[in-house]
């Protein structure tokens, strides 16, 4: 028996790869040696009392098979697992034989399962000799099937800290790039493997809890902004878990597939990252909530830094003094439209506005003086447009408007409204003759395809037709084409 | 040598390979280039692979064709899966295919957006009982089991009468797990006038009166150890057809006479078989009908050769072949019908007319089955949905073991899961 013992250690002991298929050769030994119709292993759920099937050997197949056994606490198979019987026999139906699958460390023991060997064609018991060997067999597949189980584990720490790294690398590279909240999100998902990933931020200033985004299990990002939660307890639950409250009787329900991790940076609320398995309802493994929870400030950090990020993003595209587009997307803007204008042959027109004197504007009246000039200007132009056209504070005291779908008739009617809204405009200031300065403006106005067919030559026409106004008495708009007729 | 991986479900057991390998014969002689790789897995199994494959991206060791429950069709496609066969067959149809399990096959709804999965073989549930019991107890079985109140009597009746409590059961539990699934309490919620998910399906109706009181009345037949849960020995619990129980619940129909273990079990139990509609909870008789669908995996390297094979398994003979060699049906009413004819186990022992008539009384009343069965509805996230069913389940099966079950305990839980459930559907509905 000792030799066959050790056959089956050496047997069990080399490499597999996977628990699966060191259960299946464990049965086949035991079935050939032990001479039995079939040979079950189940493994024990000790949270539901459960022994699942793991695998069946009949024969010569070995086959998964849904069976499930519910423990019942003192019944002779709960004895067994516990360690309270060495094995379990039964003569009626047919022979059947349970051994425990219990490993034994050197200050404690663990319930794995059970082995059930079963005679169906013959009525011959177990022998005590096949009892003996039947339980050394289970105990050396229990200490085989905890290694694998402790090298599994193992496996799957070091995989957690890489994943760490990896998130750590992520978050850090979330800081520097647009789209960093889909770049932690997407990272999360892929990391754990999640059904889903999605993120609500507080937006104080609307007193709201707004969905952000959301990852799939396919990395797929999709808007939550259609979500959006009062900031007010009661009202949602998302929004009492961001309040501090517990979780309520539903989320306990479901608390082994779905993980609510409120983001806080330096003890304030700023959202919610909320982690799923509810399509697959797969539990969520202790040990990733652990890391996801011991992780949350991070994730907190890096979410709220990617916020700053796309908020810093937004005020570069804007002037700060004036609400207008900056050079930059408005020259983005630009192409677009002139490739739309083409596209569509849709008439386009380009204004270019000049404040006029502004420099000696600064010189007697200073800087801060200069600025609400600007500003005052660029209120009005924003009032006086359509939705679709585009203003822009080109750099000091220039300013370009795009007048989408706008024929050379349109574009004079606009610009020459705005000359004479501008020259109505009177700015307070004290010091001054007559307590208030008069602004006006110079306009030069070109249209596409009239003019020019590309945004370099168009801005150039736009330019020399503002040039002719300021050259002739400012205060006036002109468009490129009666500048060339009078000149 | 191409090699083909196919995953099945265990569908007879042990049996499984060796026949899955007889219907496979003839394709295999017609393509020798082509070599299949059989793999059984459990449901919970299959499942979590498929999940795993989504998430990992796995590439190797993909399956080319899959078994799965047609409840899975609809995640499986929305997960994006599955190959749509109309692609790779702009001919296909389900025109042959027994209508009420055409929806299973595309997305949620049944839109006509392509054919993902093809119904393979299909039960049709029905009340199995032995005749020679009834006669005993003096119950007219065709009309005493026409209620559940009147099933419940005979149950009664039954143990009151036996002289093996705790051997002998009134009623067999289908269920392998020792717990109750959604399919098996489905006719009794719906002949008791309820629903489990709202017409335009985006809320479950688990909590509502009349699926409370479908469900209950399942569960009294647990609760009231009419129908073992646990097996004896730990095992599976017998079974009608072991000789252990007088009436069962089941949507197949037993290829051969089963051996006789015991004492009480007649050699010729197969003839002392009768077959009734599932009896009604309050207003009508309603059945469940479950298909199992072959599909192909999008990733699959081979979607040519997986999907002749697929053809191979859902043609006529070869679908009808199959679903007999393992007690199961055809997804065709013609199929359906035709199951019954000439089976051996009808035939052994009587004399030929009267095993004709014994094939007309199952053949009768499994048509009639047929008329009143449905499936369970075409839901995007069905698949999901019956897991949460099943922990629900698995709550209150504990209770009836610890003998502390009541149906303000079945009420409760049942609120609980129409909230877990509303929540996935408002989320993926």
């Amino acid at each position: 028996m000792k030799e066959l013992l050790y056959h089956f250690h050496k047997e069990l002991n080399r490499p597999y790869d996977s628990l699966e298929d060191l259960s299946a050769r464990a049965l086949s030994l035991m079935a050939e040696h032990i001479r039995v119709d079939a040979v079950s292993s189940f493994l024990l759920n000790p949270q539901e009392l459960i022994l699942t099937m793991q695998l069946i050997l009949a024969g010569d197949q070995c086959l998964e098979m849904d069976e499930e056994i519910h423990l019942m606490e003192g019944s002779p198979l709960w004895q067994l697992t516990e360690g309270r019987k060495k094995f379990l026999l039964y003569h009626s139906p047919h022979p059947i034989l349970y051994v425990p699958l219990r490993w034994t460390g050197q200050n404690h023991t663990q319930a794995l399962g059970v082995l059930r060997l079963e005679r169906h064609t013959s009525s011959r018991a177990f022998t005590h000799r096949e009892k003996t060997l039947a339980q050394g067999f289970a105990e050396e597949l229990a200490q085989n099937l905890h290694q694998a189980g402790t090298d599994r584990k193992n496996r799957d720490q070091l995989e957690r800290v890489s994943t760490l790294t990896d998130l750590t690398e992520i978050f850090a590279t979330s800081l520097r790039v647009e789209d960093g909240l889909k770049l932690i999100l997407q990272g999360i998902q892929q990391h754990f493997s999640f059904d889903r990933v999605r993120l609500y931020l507080v937006d104080r200033q609307a007193q709201k809890l707004k969905g952000e985004l959301s990852a799939d299990m396919r990395g797929q990002i999709k808007s939550l902004s259609h979500e959006e939660i009062p900031m007010q307890p009661g009202v949602h639950r998302f929004v009492d878990l961001v309040l501090g409250s517990g979780p309520d009787p539903l989320m306990e329900r479901y608390k082994d597939t779905v993980l609510y991790l409120p983001l806080k940076v330096q003890g304030q609320s700023m959202g919610l990252l909320i982690v799923d398995n509810l399509l697959s309802q797969q539990s969520i493994a202790q040990e990733d909530v652990g890391l996801l929870r011991s992780f949350a400030g991070q994730i907190a950090l890096a979410v709220d830094n990617a916020r700053l990020f796309d908020e810093v993003q937004d005020l570069s595209l804007y002037d700060t003094l004036t609400q207008l587009p900056l050079r930059r997307y408005f020259l983005q803007r630009f192409q677009e439209e002139i490739y739309r204008s083409e596209r569509f042959n849709q008439p386009l027109a380009l204004l270019w506005m000049d404040i006029d004197y502004f420099k000696q504007i600064n010189d007697t009246y200073g800087h801060q003086l200069g600025d609400q000039v600007i500003k005052e200007v660029a209120r009005i132009i924003l009032r006086s447009l359509r939705k679709i056209d585009f203003p822009c504070r080109y750099g000091g005291d220039e300013i370009l408007i795009l007048l989408p779908q706008s024929k050379e008739e349109d574009a004079k009617a606009i610009g020459s409204r705005l000359v004479q809204e501008v020259r109505e405009m009177r700015l307070p200031v004290k010091f001054s003759k007559n307590q208030a300065i008069q602004v006006t403006v110079s306009l030069g106005i070109a249209t596409c395809p009239g003019d020019a067919r590309s945004l370099e030559e168009l801005m150039q026409k736009a330019d020399e037709a503002l040039y002719w106004v300021k050259s002739h008495g400012k205060d006036g708009a002109a468009l490129y084409r009666e500048t060339v007729q009078k000149a | 040598m191409r090699t083909l991986n196919f995953w099945v479900l265990p569908n007879s057991k042990f049996l499984t390979v060796p026949d899955l390998r007889e219907v496979l014969r003839d394709f295999l002689r017609e393509h020798p280039e082509i070599k299949i790789d059989i793999h059984v897995k459990t449901a919970g199994s299959l499942w979590r692979q498929l999940f795993s494959f989504l998430k990992t991206a796995q590439k190797q060791n993909l399956p080319d064709l899959i078994q799965i429950p047609d409840t899975w069709t609809p995640i499986l496609i929305h997960l994006g899966l599955l190959q749509d066969l109309s692609e790779i067959d702009s001919g296909i149809t389900l025109e042959r295919c027994w209508a009420p399990l055409r929806e299973h096959c595309s997305p949620q709804g049944g839109a006509a957006k392509g054919i993902y999965s093809l119904p393979w073989w299909m039960e049709l549930r029905v009340l199995y009982y032995r005749k020679d019991v009834m006669d005993r107890l003096e119950v007219d079985a065709q009309k005493d089991l026409e209620t559940w109140a009147g099933l419940k009597e005979v149950c009664q009746k039954i143990q009151k009468n036996t002289r093996r409590a705790g051997v002998f059961y009134p009623i067999a539990n289908s269920n392998s797990r020792e717990s109750v699934s959604l399919q098996d309490l489905a006719p009794c919620v719906w002949s008791a006038g309820g629903e489990l998910f709202s017409r335009d399906n985006t809320r479950s109706l688990f909590q509502r009166e009349e699926c409370i009181q479908g469900m209950s009345e399942y569960l009294q037949l647990l609760a009231s150890g009419w129908m073992p849960l646990l097996g004896k020995s730990g095992l599976v619990p017998k079974n009608l057809f072991d000789g252990f129980c007088a009436l069962q619940i089941w949507g197949r129909f037993p290829r051969t006479a089963p051996q006789a273990h015991h004492r009480d079990h007649s050699a010729s139990l197969i003839q002392n078989l009768g077959v009734t509609l599932i009896p009604k909870v309050s207003k009508q008789h309603h059945s469940v009908v479950s298909a199992q669908h072959l599909v192909l995996l999008k990733n699959s390297l081979h979607h040519e050769e997986a999907y002749s094979l697929l053809k191979y398994l859902v043609g006529s003979r070869n679908q009808e072949r199959y679903a007999n060699s393992i007690g199961a049906f055809p997804c065709t009413l013609e199929g359906l019908a035709g199951s019954f004819s000439g089976h051996s186990g009808l035939e052994r022992g009587r004399a030929k007319s009267q095993a004709h008539n014994q094939e007309d009384e199952f053949r009768e009343a499994f048509l009639k089955s047929a008329e009143i069965a449905k499936p369970l509805p075409s839901l995007m996230i069905l698949g999901s949905l019956e897991r949460i069913f099943d922990r629900t389940m698995e709550n209150l099966v504990r209770a009836i073991l610890r003998r502390n079950y009541n149906e303000a305990m079945l009420r409760k839980e049942l609120i609980h899961t129409a909230a877990e459930a509303d929540y996935i559907l408002s989320l993926y509905a």
